[in-house]
């Protein structure tokens, strides 16, 4: 009897424990919900599978994210078309392409992408550049979401549509739409664990990708005193967030990594080879704009719109020896 | 209920299951079917690369599996048969589940970048490229993507290779927010590979 009294106690516990979860998390503003929608993706335990679209193609991928002892890790599997994986650790990520015999393996820090953009800007910051609005509550993959809906105040960013788990404030549904509000490509979970047994990621992944990390390449100390290039202006909202350096064939690479703490554009600067990307280039809702400038090529990358890539590759220029 | 977990899949791969464990370790990877042989199969893969062993292996899960699921001696047979049985068995699991594994890594391995040192700075050390720089400039270009534009499939394959690479580095080093999807690189594994 005991013993059902404190199983019944229990049960009543955890009951109010989850409303009062609901409740709160029924209170927040969009913004507070964002902040805690970014700290769940890469502080939650959860495994499950969703479906991505972009176009007209519909694909199917199983996912697992684990938190080991404060470190994250991650495994990302197509189910439909070409077989492709993600395996993500502290130290590196590996994607591999089977059917290109592609194997790109990077190394990185731990907590290189274990921050959230958002943590630069605060919700008056946002709402200069978008208008955020809560909606109707919905269902997704069976369970109750919060939906934020972010529109882009013009058309230098992308606006999205949230579907945010109303227990986990982890995202289980997600879409991007243009400055027309068409659909550019949205994901949502069909099924999603967050709790019991996570499938774990072998231990000796990390290990695999260091030992696959090859040869490095030296990079000379005064290249690292300053950035070698500068913009003589960006686009409004966007901060600079990282700045690095990479060692390739041709020389150094430059990377910038600008964010208006939603959308992030990737600015990379290396000595021109034959093969430069030149002209716009689209894959899903991600794009590329390439430009040679001063005998280096420039790429810009990232989901935004191209006019945004652009301003970067018109403004990008050489800092002054 | 599994009979066999990571540990003594890994176990019995580094050699470290004692002989008298040998046989009923195998014989419980085996009773476990598909999963636990993927699982073998992916450790077995990642000890053959981290040794750079790595080698084209030809994929032929489906008739080693089917195989292993034809084949009913392999769940009870008798002890003594059992003892020369189990080599081949466990050769044959080891084919399917290396192979099976096979079909989600790459065969060949390439790098078509080696890794360098990285000097990562955040935005306060680097006065350069600064907020106050932000000035209402003339909008750039025409922001549409048409049909001819190309998409990453219409590059050639060496730039559409530095450019997958460009892009997962985007996302890694760009931290997240969960906008897009609870984690990155869900492009290069959707559309990607169309």
């Amino acid at each position: 009897m005991v013993h059902a009294e404190v199983r019944w106690g229990g049960l009543v516990a955890a009951v109010l424990l989850g409303s009062s979860v609901t409740v709160a998390a029924d209170d927040l503003s969009p913004m507070q919900l964002l902040d805690r929608m970014s700290d769940a993706v890469r502080q939650r335990d959860y495994e499950g599978h969703f479906v991505v679209q972009a176009g007209d193609h519909l694909d199917a991928l199983y996912l697992v994210h684990r938190v080991d002892g404060g470190a994250e890790k991650e495994r990302l599997v197509s189910l439909t078309g070409k077989e492709r994986e993600v395996i993500r650790s502290e130290e590196a990520v590996a994607c591999l392409a089977p059917e290109r015999d592609q194997h790109i393996n990077v190394r990185r820090r731990a907590g290189d992408s274990s921050f959230s953009p958002l943590r630069a800007v605060n919700a008056s910051q946002l709402s200069e550049f978008y208008r955020m609005a809560l909606l109707e509550p919905e269902r997704v993959a069976g369970r109750d979401t919060l939906q934020v809906l972010i529109e882009p105040k013009d058309d230098l960013r992308f606006g999205y549509r949230l579907f945010i788990d109303s227990v986990t404030s982890l995202p289980l549904r997600t879409v991007m739409f243009d400055e027309r509000g068409n659909t550019l490509s949205q994901m949502m979970f069909v099924e999603l664990k967050t709790e019991g047994s996570i499938t774990p990621i072998e231990r000796d992944i990390s290990a695999m990708q260091r030992a696959r990390a090859g040869e490095e390449r030296a990079i000379p100390d005064e290249r690292l005193a300053q950035p070698g290039w500068s913009f003589s202006s960006l686009p409004p909202g966007y901060q600079l967030h990282v700045h690095r350096w990479r060692g390739v064939a041709e020389g150094v690479r430059e990377h910038f990594i600008f964010s208006d703490g939603l959308a992030n554009v990737s600015v990379y600067v290396q000595p021109a080879r034959g093969d430069a990307l030149k002209g716009v280039k689209k894959l899903g809702a991600a794009r590329a704009v390439g430009r040679l400038v001063a005998n280096h090529e420039v790429i810009v990358v990232g989901e935004v719109p191209v006019k945004t890539l652009q301003w970067f590759t018109q403004h990008i220029q050489a800092t002054a020896p | 209920m599994n009979k066999i977990d990571g540990e003594s899949i890994s176990a019995l791969l580094d050699g470290e299951v004692p002989q008298e464990a040998h046989r009923r370790t195998v014989s419980n990877l085996l009773e476990d079917g598909k999963p636990a042989l993927d699982t073998y199969g992916r450790y077995r893969l990642i000890g053959d690369l981290m040794r750079d062993e790595s080698a084209r292996i030809v994929s032929v899960a489906d008739a080693v599996h089917t195989a292993l699921r034809d084949e009913p001696t392999i769940m009870a047979p008798p002890a003594r048969q059992r003892a020369r049985w189990m080599r081949p068995a466990a050769g044959l699991a080891v084919a399917a589940s290396v192979a099976a594994a096979a079909v989600m890594v790459a065969p060949r391995l390439i790098e078509p970048e080696p890794l360098a040192p990285q000097s990562v700075a955040m935005a306060p050390s680097l006065p350069v490229v600064s907020p106050q720089l932000v000035a209402a400039g003339p909008a750039a270009g025409d922001g549409s993507v048409g049909a001819g534009a190309g998409r990453w499939q219409a590059l050639d394959p060496d730039l559409e290779d530095r450019l997958n690479r460009l892009v997962i580095e985007h996302h890694e080093f760009g931290g997240r927010t969960g906008v897009n999807g609870p984690v990155p690189h869900i492009g290069f594994v959707s559309y990607g590979a169309r």
